[in-house]
């Protein structure tokens, strides 16, 4: 008898927990809380532009040019006479927009990006290393302004150029992060258990890199819509057609002196809307945390 | 010898880096031994189980045999390996604080295997994760498979890691210092555990350790290597009373100082 006997303390029982895990979302503080909250308002304006504005965003009233704020215009009109509030409430679904498709799109460049630099064979995931590096060192506002002088400038080649140039900063990140599951014991299991690796990225390595992924699109959405407010200011994104918060101050800029109010309210929309996506991506990073 | 069946490994060599880390390693593993492993960090012990699953990093280069039933596992095409891992041979290794997925419930970690090479649909893996908590003597294992690994003691993730191993019933069990990471108590319930499991299900363990008094309770044989070579082999019982090799004796005298009931000849 080697065995020592231990009597009734055999088998403790399952440790005592909360009846379930709290969820992220009580544990993202107050900042990103804030955060949460401005993204659902300018959510709920664009879904409510979908379907009234106070005026049509474009219809231009030329008997109400200057409109002072107040009165039937809320925040008044612009040069040439189209109502500002309508044009923002409009303005928040282009941005949403170009986040949303530039989001998904950068997601998914990161992921694939960084799985490529992560799980091939030392060859293949050091030469896209190499490539995600060299593509990181080109700016995003340069790549869709070379996009823009071959394809013309629309919401298409920014949210392309918003895809490819902060998905290579998504790679970048999420490669680290797929190095790391891969080098974990809990993949080695699984291998050693006989799956495959398409299972392995399934049920293991995508859930072990997601939450990092959440918070880094929460932030290339900020990115994102002050991307295409800049671009579209600069003429290389939406058309005269879309309402642009980024189109909105191009056109105002030159009656700044005149009237300031009126690149007040894209400016604003514009500051509110990326600080609100940056300060969710930072709540849920520090959520997240490290196990 | 019965040659054919069971695990024969023999002159593995296993350089990285144009370092040789394994230098002529003979390990056999008949039907319903218990074989085990000895040696200080770094001798090789925990090279030799990965290697015997095809588990190195594809820049390792190898040299000898592994046989598994007369087949050779060494540089055989990923489809047979995958047949072997878990199926043929379970691994359960050495930390149950990174062996489980965090972010996946216990019952679906003890199922993969199950899962990968039966067929075994959603219904049937919660009820067989059920079975083998139960086996492996989880508490109220209903309870269990439905939680997070961190929501249970080390001694348990490390139960579940057993589980996990057995679930595609190999019939080979490869332990890497499965209790190294516990404490004495815990260390002793998993021996026992592991035991237990060896003659219900006519289990073969080839078991790692640098630890002589937990290796005899965990195996009858075994092999001491020092520096990626075998310097000794012979039954626990004599390494513990008269050890020849300088390695053997060191792992002894440090079992001595200490094991709880380990040492006393």
């Amino acid at each position: 008898m080697s065995a020592p006997r231990l009597g009734r303390a055999r088998h403790p029982p399952l440790p005592r927990t909360a009846s379930r895990r709290p969820g992220r979302a009580a544990r993202l503080g107050v900042l990103g809380w804030t955060g949460a909250a401005l993204v659902t308002v300018v959510l709920l304006v664009a879904l409510v532009s979908l379907l009234w504005t106070p005026y049509p965003p474009q219809a231009a009233d030329p008997y109400a040019r200057w409109a002072a704020p107040g009165g039937s215009h809320l925040l008044g009109t612009d040069a040439s006479g189209r109502d500002v509030l309508s044009l923002l409430m409009a303005g928040a679904r282009t941005a949403l927009l170009v986040a949303v498709l530039g989001g998904a799109l950068a997601g998914l460049t990161g992921v694939l990006l960084g799985a490529v630099g992560a799980l091939t064979p030392h060859r293949v995931r050091t030469a896209t290393a190499v490539l995600i590096d060299v593509l990181l060192a080109f700016p995003t506002v340069l790549l869709a302004m070379l996009l823009a002088s071959v394809l013309g400038g629309s919401l298409g080649v920014v949210i392309g150029a918003v895809g490819l140039g902060f998905g290579v900063t998504i790679a970048r990140v999420l490669r680290g992060e797929f190095r790391t599951a891969a080098a974990s014991d809990y993949v080695l299991a699984a291998r050693a258990a006989g799956m495959g690796p398409v299972r392995i990225l399934r049920d293991h390595q995508l859930p072990a890199v997601s939450g990092v992924l959440i918070v880094q699109l929460s932030w290339t959405m900020a990115l994102a819509v002050l991307a295409e407010a800049g671009l579209s200011y600069l003429g290389y994104g939406a058309g005269p057609e879309v309402a642009s918060w980024g189109r909105m101050l191009a056109d105002m800029q030159s009656y700044l002196a005149v009237y300031p109010l009126t690149v007040l309210w894209p400016g604003l929309a514009v500051t509110l809307t990326g600080l609100g996506f940056t300060l969710l991506g930072d709540g849920l990073r520090d959520a997240g945390g490290r196990r | 010898m019965s040659g054919a069946t069971g695990l024969v490994v023999s002159g593995l060599t296993i350089g990285i880096n144009g370092e040789r880390l394994l230098d002529g390693v003979d390990v056999a593993v008949a039907e319903g031994q218990r074989v085990g492993l000895v040696g200080g960090s770094g001798s090789g012990k925990s090279l030799t189980l990965r290697a015997v699953l095809g588990l190195l990093p594809s820049h390792a280069a190898l040299g000898g045999s592994i046989r598994w039933d007369g087949v050779e596992l060494l540089g055989a095409p990923e489809r047979v390996l995958a047949r072997v891992r878990g199926g043929e041979i379970g691994i359960v290794l050495q930390d149950p604080a990174t062996a489980l997925d965090p972010l996946r419930r216990v019952g679906a970690q003890i199922t993969e295997g199950a899962r990968r090479h039966h067929r075994v649909g959603r219904a049937g893996a919660r009820a067989l994760a059920v079975r083998l908590a139960e086996e492996v003597g989880l508490p109220s294992p209903a309870d269990a498979v439905d939680r997070y690994p961190h929501e249970l003691s080390g001694g348990q993730r490390q139960r579940v890691q057993i589980a996990a191993a057995l679930s595609a019933e190999p019939r080979l069990l490869l332990a890497d210092e499965p209790t190294t990471a516990l404490d004495t108590v815990v260390q002793s319930q998993v021996l026992e555990l592991l035991a237990r499991l060896g003659r219900t299900r006519g289990l073969s363990t080839l078991f790692v350790t640098h630890d002589l008094a937990v290796l005899r309770r965990a195996a009858d044989s075994a092999s001491v290597l020092d520096a990626g070579r075998v310097v000794e082999h012979g039954p626990v019982e004599r390494l513990l009373t008269s050890p020849v090799s300088a390695t053997a004796r060191a792992l002894r005298d440090a079992a001595r100082l200490t094991s709880w009931d380990g040492g006393r000849p």
